[in-house]
């Protein structure tokens, strides 16, 4: 979605028009919904907290400020209401991978994927959450430095630096787990 | 080159973001580095696994679930309300103001007849549920108890009775359909009024039970409970129709 018809469909949603605020959520559920999923690791959690992002947005929509993308302070939202689910429940620790299984694989090749995909999402939850989410932000929610820095609010320069050791973090996590299956 | 020169190399590379000449000065010192050179692959290795990761399906219904929690709500409010909720003297005038105007109002409602008053009492000590009253009972995140909605020949009775270890804020979005007469304790605690934001918010803990007079042609009465500024449940009562 462009600039102006996400702006635009900002502004009726701040004026009352459901339509509008439906077409959002169409528009943005599903990356909301696996960004904080990737963040706390639990999928009732993220179903829960992206219907609160959502509606913490409607609510707010008075703040927002149009000059910003709509979906960086959706993020924003998403980010931090994640990061106070996992302050409020302490589930940092928790190490299931909740994941329903792909379809159309062959069984190896299934056996395969589930695995690598459970011991990286495994590896995202040892890691410290900060670490944590800008990993997230930048190689799986696609976001700049200059989007992450405005969404948890730190420097560009903190970014880098954050995303560099966490990188080397979970290289580290990834390749225990490969010795280990060797 | 310096190791912070490498630093911003590698990272402008795995990002995605390096122009031509800092790949070809990347590409120039790996080849001359193979220390380097492993660490840059299996940094490389480690975000093409987290690229990987694949894209899961929100769950069936989500957005119609968001958009039926917010039928009850206006775009744009939630900030007022919680700013009144952190300053004690917008706090304090809101509950003047609300008792003033509850006050003034049973002073001159017919609520003062002995009749209706101990129909209130009954309306609050009941567990029954006649043809005009809906109860709504729920337990959730350590509150719990019962609401039950009432229509007098005057008003709509919203008797409470909950109960909860921790503090939580009790929230009926009001409309022009749904006006706020007044709040009657029980003797066992008055809430914590605040008459804001076209909301009446309750600031509640322990066991309290008290009712809430309203008026007004709405078809129901909305409610939420939050916890701080969590929200913890909401749903609402169906006003009764008239016997």
């Amino acid at each position: 979605m462009n600039r102006d018809a996400e702006a635009a469909l900002v502004e009726r949603c701040r004026v009352g028009d459901r339509g509008a605020f439906e077409t959002l959520i169409v528009t943005y559920q599903r990356p909301i919904y696996n960004a904080t999923y990737r963040i706390v690791g639990n999928i009732e959690d993220a179903r829960d907290l992206t219907q609160t992002v959502f509606l913490k947005a409607y609510e707010g929509l008075g703040s927002f400020d149009p000059k910003y993308k709509f979906f960086s302070w959706l993020y924003r939202i998403a980010v931090n209401e994640s990061l106070n689910h996992l302050r409020r429940y302490g589930r940092e620790q928790s190490l299931e991978v909740d994941e329903p299984e792909p379809e159309s694989l062959g069984p190896e090749a299934l056996a395969n994927q589930v695995e690598v995909r459970d011991q990286v999402q495994m590896a995202l939850m040892r890691m410290k959450v900060e670490d944590r989410v800008v990993l997230i932000l930048r190689h799986y929610a696609d976001c700049s430095y200059c989007e992450i820095a405005g969404i948890i609010d730190v420097p560009e320069k903190t970014v880098k630096s954050r995303l560099f050791s966490a990188r080397q973090r979970l290289r580290d996590l990834l390749e225990t787990w490969q010795a280990g299956r060797a | 080159m310096s190791p912070q020169d490498l630093f911003e190399l590698m990272n402008a590379e795995l990002d995605g973001v390096a122009t031509p000449e800092q790949r070809e000065a990347l590409m120039a010192w790996l080849h001359s580095d193979p220390e380097a050179g492993r660490q840059f692959e299996s940094l490389q290795g480690a975000v093409n696994a987290l690229r990987s990761l694949p894209e899961l399906d929100p769950p069936a219904g989500l957005s119609d679930g968001i958009l039926a929690r917010a039928a009850w709500r206006k775009p744009g409010t939630v900030g007022v309300f919680s700013k009144v909720f952190e300053a004690p003297m917008l706090r304090y005038a809101a509950a003047f103001a609300l008792g003033m105007v509850l006050t003034g109002t049973l002073l001159d409602s017919p609520m003062d007849a002995p009749e209706d008053w101990s129909r209130m009492a009954g309306t609050m000590a009941s567990t029954a549920s006649g043809p005009s009253t809906e109860q709504s009972s729920f337990g959730t995140s350590g509150v719990g108890g019962t609401l039950q909605l009432q229509r007098s020949d005057a008003f709509l009775v919203l008797a409470v009775n909950l109960e909860s270890t921790n503090s939580f804020n009790l929230v009926v979005p009001l409309s022009e359909s749904l006006r706020v007469v007044g709040v009657l304790g029980s003797g066992e605690g008055a809430p914590a009024l605040e008459l804001t934001g076209g909301q009446l918010g309750m600031q509640l803990g322990g066991r309290q039970r008290f009712a809430v007079l309203m008026s007004g042609p709405a078809d129901r009465v909305p409610y939420r409970i939050y916890r701080g500024e969590e929200l913890i449940f909401e749903d609402f009562l169906p006003v009764p129709a008239r016997e």
